[in-house]
């Protein structure tokens, strides 16, 4: 029996939308639900709260390939269906997700792994512009029993026989050295919250605490700590590969976790000898003083600068935050010709000038490239920013709620003027009429 | 545009759920406006109740609350006496777009169970449930007879309404005279 069988996708729902997640993005706190479903759910305000347990967090988080892929496991008729849907409301709506991707590990585990990496490939499926053809060519593929190929793989690899661990179950920390990722089963999954690439907890937590506090931890040159266990993946793991074989798979990464940290940190030290003959570029330079200033009258007048502004309803496209705090710079490009437009905060920015080569997925798909002209957005301060700077200790909500409240009492008091004026009206022309009653009368008798 | 998809679900799971006290029924087709119905907690003044409530869904649905509000008359803090109004924390800031409208509505009955007269929509009823108690149970229980059940109308307040007085007050007085129509007559006279 083929091992897919024998996890459903019932428990794979999206909370908000409650359709299989087949977009599927981790949260601070290892809930997943939809990426669209996420951002749509968060307030372009401020802090946002997990719909399912209330948790705040400030930045959307990135589509998790590893689950992507672990839900097509799962299901592949299920989630094919659901993803030619999804596409299908994605055009509706105006959205662009990212399509579906095999998941890789980071570099494939070398032969040092010491636990068979089962790699899957795209070679069926070939390359395919749309996540509707992706699922067309799955679905027929379900029909006809030969077939080869990355889903024929997928569909047939059985972890029960405890032979090696499937590419969207495998931990990304790197190994002995800093380019190959151990390889190892993530038994107990989180994902990084910048680019939702799976680890292992404890070797997630060990390269957070070795990269401290806001530095870069994952390769993607995520800083925000992953997210909690996300516990639908642990328990389909552990159901899924014979015990013994996760708690080897476990031992095993814990030792090459810890031959890691040790280069790792020679590493460092090498680095840290041959500081100082770096140059940075810094983004800063841009930050030209360009703030705004708004005369409220009297002796007062509000200064927004960029460092402090806070861009409502715009997020970042890299790491996710939004609304956006400080200095956002937007792509003059996409602005135009991409309905979602493409922004990043100042962090980045700066990192997309200081790493030139990296290869970066940003949250959605639009055909922003890096070579395109990025401006630094000037604060256009609005009602709601005058009245948070004049009453800081306000909440944006509180203070949209009020404004909210004065237009509906203004709009009442329009209403009601209107309606004097109206009965004000018909009461001169009731007046006015009996005069020509008596006319008509008077007529009448003559 | 709101989920749709989602709303029909959402009605799929409440109508198939037989053994649920919720129930929620449609104004023809419309998945804009529909009609909620929880019974009484038990244990409760409202026990033995079926109220009614109006579900009003937002365009932004599941990402904003259904407006509800109680169609049927309830004497309750945190329940407007007159409008119907519902004062309760997940239908305004703390809604989740996890939240259903089954869920909606077992929070509503819930409320019923549990006042928050700390946090009253009804200032007045709210005042009473604090102060005097023994009255607001007693008030409570003849709205709920009169209004939430099925057999609605009590004769004694419909020949009392007879006779020219709104509803409220022939309550409020026979209340207040223990059920006895001739001295909530006096009372109503008397107050007049």
């Amino acid at each position: 029996m083929s091992a897919s069988r024998a996890h459903g996708v019932a428990d794979k729902q999206c909370p908000v939308c409650r359709e299989l997640c087949v977009k599927p993005a981790a949260l601070p706190c290892g809930h997943v639900a939809c990426l669209w479903c996420t951002h749509c759910s968060m307030s372009s305000l401020g802090e946002s709260t997990c719909a399912l347990c209330r948790n705040e967090f400030t930045a959307l988080p990135a589509l998790s390939r590893a689950l992507e892929n672990h839900h097509m496991w799962c299901d592949p008729r299920a989630f094919c269906e659901r993803l030619k849907e999804a596409r299908k409301e994605d055009v509706e709506r105006g959205h662009k997700s990212p399509k579906f991707e095999v998941c890789v590990v980071a570099a494939a585990a070398n032969d040092d792994a010491r636990s068979k990496l089962i790699s899957f490939d795209a070679s069926v499926v070939g390359v395919v512009d749309d996540d509707r053809d992706m699922a067309d060519v799955v679905l027929k593929a379900l029909e006809e029993t030969e077939c080869g190929g990355m889903f024929e793989e997928m569909r047939m690899f059985d972890a029960s026989a405890g032979e090696g661990v499937a590419a969207f179950h495998a931990c990304c920390c790197p190994s002995r050295t800093e380019v190959v990722s151990c390889g190892e089963l993530a038994s107990r999954p989180v994902v990084c919250q910048q680019c939702g690439t799976l680890y292992e907890r404890a070797h997630a937590d060990a390269l957070t605490a070795k990269a401290g506090e806001g530095n870069e931890w994952c390769f993607c040159g995520g800083t925000r700590p992953p997210t909690r266990v996300i516990f639908s993946l642990k328990e389909d793991i552990e159901s899924a590969y014979p015990k013994d074989f996760v708690d080897a798979s476990r031992k095993r990464c814990d030792q090459a976790l810890a031959e890691c940290l040790v280069a790792l940190e020679r590493e460092a030290e090498l680095k840290a000898n041959v500081e100082g003959d770096v140059d940075d570029v810094d983004a800063k330079d841009e930050t030209v003083s360009t703030s705004t200033h708004i005369d409220v009258g009297g002796a007062r007048t509000l200064v927004f600068d960029h460092e402090t502004f806070t861009h409502f309803g715009v997020g970042c496209d890299f790491c996710g935050v939004y609304p956006i705090v400080g200095p956002r710079y937007q792509c003059a490009e996409c602005k135009d010709s991409e309905f979602m437009g493409f922004d990043l905060c100042a962090k980045c920015m700066q990192n997309v000038f200081e790493h030139p080569e990296r290869k970066r997925d940003y949250r959605f798909a639009q055909n922003h490239t890096d070579a395109h002209e990025m401006v630094l957005v000037r604060p256009r301060p609005t009602m709601v920013h005058v009245m948070k700077s004049l009453h800081p200790e306000l909440s944006a909500n509180q203070i949209i709620q009020w404004l909210d409240n004065q237009a509906t009492a203004s709009r009442e008091a329009e209403a009601e003027a209107a309606e004097d004026e109206a009965q004000a009206a018909e009461a001169d022309a009731s007046e006015s009429d009996e005069p020509e009653e008596g006319d008509m009368t008077e007529d009448e008798h003559q | 545009m709101a989920d749709t998809n989602r709303i029909m679900k959402e009605l799929r799971e409440i109508a198939s759920d037989v053994a649920s006290q919720v129930k929620v029924t449609q104004h023809g087709d419309s998945l804009v406006h529909m009609k909620g119905t929880i019974a009484g907690p038990s244990e409760t003044v409202y026990e033995g109740g079926t109220f009614h409530i109006d579900i009003q869904i937002g365009a932004s649905y599941p990402f904003e609350p259904p407006k509800m509000k109680f169609l049927t008359k309830v004497w309750h803090p945190n329940v407007s006496s007159q409008t119907g109004a519902i004062c309760l924390d997940v239908l305004k800031d703390q809604w989740s777009p996890a939240l259903t409208l089954k869920t909606a509505l077992l929070s509503c009955q819930a409320l019923l169970a549990a006042p928050e007269p700390d946090d009253p929509q009804d200032a007045q009823v709210a005042q009473m449930y604090t102060e005097r108690r023994g009255e607001f149970d007693e008030t409570a229980r003849t709205w709920t007879k009169k209004y939430a059940t099925e057999d609605q109308k009590d004769p004694v307040v419909g020949e009392l309404m007879e006779m020219g007085f709104s509803e409220g007050a022939v309550l409020k007085a026979l209340t207040k005279c223990g059920g006895n129509k001739d001295r909530a007559v006096e009372e109503l006279l008397g107050g007049a």
